[in-house]
């Protein structure tokens, strides 16, 4: 029986994480909760499919189930081919909150009329994060649950504020300070510890963006409030022991027919830290979005080469 | 027949309507997200505002952008606002792996007067497995 990976999902109150998956055939969601300690075994069999929409906060619709909706009704239906982010041109249509995807905080243009009821109160989060060694501003709605989704060693709330100029204020300071818009997987992958980090930098660089969300405030008479002395979180403790896992970890390929799997030893943002024989691997769920997986028992796991065959 | 009427309004409007209300119908358009809107958007992709121009490629990319993906890379030879260039980029990273869309982002970087900012993103674009923030 298989499965079409829609993605890992953390919930923050309780700190909960889920694999999201749909069936292959009937397009039925399953949310299964893992932990750390489980064993995971998965082959993957296809890749490059539509993982359907989310359709109200939090509620998603496969692309089988989207099918189903809509107007061209069919005998028997099938997972499309994605085309971009994932989705199919059906499934991109039905997301109710499109507009995040190309909001640059210069103006609203809300995809929905829920997206613009969740996006106009000043409700919106700007936070800075260190992730990896690297500092990274940002907006969310859910901010726990973000920080915890992309594996977030240390953070903190700057601001509350309308969705668009939440999304104003992120660019400003992304903008004037050394911090990033993303983090790549390659880096959370290769610096998976909370090491180096230094909190009386990270403390002035949270007053320079403090500062600077008060600026975009004053000038755009924005509704909403900049947080003074903001508390900054530690979250590696949501994520397992990451003090056990040696410095050098391999990577599972995720290519068609390969297979992955072990204990799972941590879970760090989309990371799965997995303990296989006597090595760790890190399985990277975001690259199993879109495949057609089936759940296994003892996965062949391509082991590492000796230090012998390196020469 | 309500639809073609909100359309044919909405067509009116990005003729002859003030910079505000060509907005709205951009916006109104991309609500709308059929097929029949693409050739509006299409057209708004010129307007003389550069907020009709934003709103009109976000617009287009709830309809169906592959179809549309060598306007939008015309359209960002020529632009030179950089809100817009902003949109473009960020609206055709996900196709940044098609060579159409790749060689036109590195042909930006060739130009010496690009932004700061819209350089780091198509930088980032280019290098970058993970694009989903």
């Amino acid at each position: 029986m298989s499965y079409l990976f829609i993605k890992l999902q953390w919930q923050p109150n309780p700190v909960q994480t889920f694999l999201i998956y749909s069936d292959t055939v009937s397009g039925d969601i399953t949310r299964k909760e893992i932990k750390i300690g489980d064993e995971i075994q998965i082959r993957v069999l296809n890749k490059g499919l539509c993982i359907g929409g989310e359709v109200e906060k939090g509620k998603y619709r496969s692309c089988i189930q989207n099918q189903m909706h809509s107007s061209e009704k069919s005998e028997t239906y099938k997972t499309n081919p994605s085309v971009r982010n994932h989705r199919c041109l059906l499934c991109v249509r039905s997301d109710f909150f499109l507009c995040r995807s190309t909001c640059t905080g210069v103006i609203c243009n809300p995809s929905s009329p829920r997206a613009k009821e969740l996006c106009t109160p000043p409700n919106t989060a700007v936070y800075v994060t260190n992730i990896a060694g690297i500092d990274k501003v940002g907006v969310s709605l859910s901010v726990k649950r973000r920080w915890l989704e992309q594996g977030s060693d240390v953070a903190t709330k700057i601001a509350l504020l309308p969705g668009l100029e939440a999304r104003a204020v992120e660019q400003e300071v992304n903008r004037a300070l050394p911090v990033k818009l993303q983090v790549s997987s390659k880096k959370k992958r290769s610096n998976l510890k909370l090491e180096n980090f230094n909190s009386d930098e990270f403390r002035k660089l949270v007053e320079e963006a403090l500062s600077i969300a008060k600026g975009v405030q004053n000038e755009k008479h924005i509704q909403g409030k900049v947080f003074e002395n903001p508390d900054i979180i530690y979250l590696e403790e949501y994520f397992g022991n990451l003090g056990e896992i040696p410095s050098y970890v391999q990577h599972f390929d995720l290519s068609p027919n390969k297979e992955a799997g072990g204990k799972i030893v941590a879970i760090k943002g989309a990371l799965l830290i997995i303990k296989s024989g006597n090595y760790y691997y890190t399985l990277n769920t975001k690259e199993l979005i879109g495949c057609e997986i089936e759940f296994i028992n003892n996965a062949q796991v391509e082991s590492q080469f000796s230090l012998d065959e390196w020469f | 027949m309500a639809l073609s009427k909100e359309l044919q309004e909405n067509i009116e409007i990005l003729s002859y309507g003030s910079p505000e209300r060509r907005v709205k119908a951009v916006q109104r358009l991309g609500r709308i997200r059929t097929k029949e809107c693409v050739p509006p958007l299409l057209l708004a992709l010129n307007d003389t505002y550069y907020l009709v121009r934003v709103v009109a490629v976000q617009s287009l990319s709830w309809i169906d952008l592959e179809s549309v993906i060598p306007d939008l890379l015309d359209r960002m030879k020529v632009e030179t606002n950089n809100f817009v260039k902003k949109q473009l980029v960020e609206t055709l990273t996900p196709y940044v792996d098609k060579s159409v869309v790749n060689e036109a982002f590195k042909a930006q970087l060739n130009d010496t007067y690009l932004d700061l900012e819209l350089s780091e993103l198509i930088t980032n674009a280019l290098t970058s497995q993970d694009r989903i923030r």
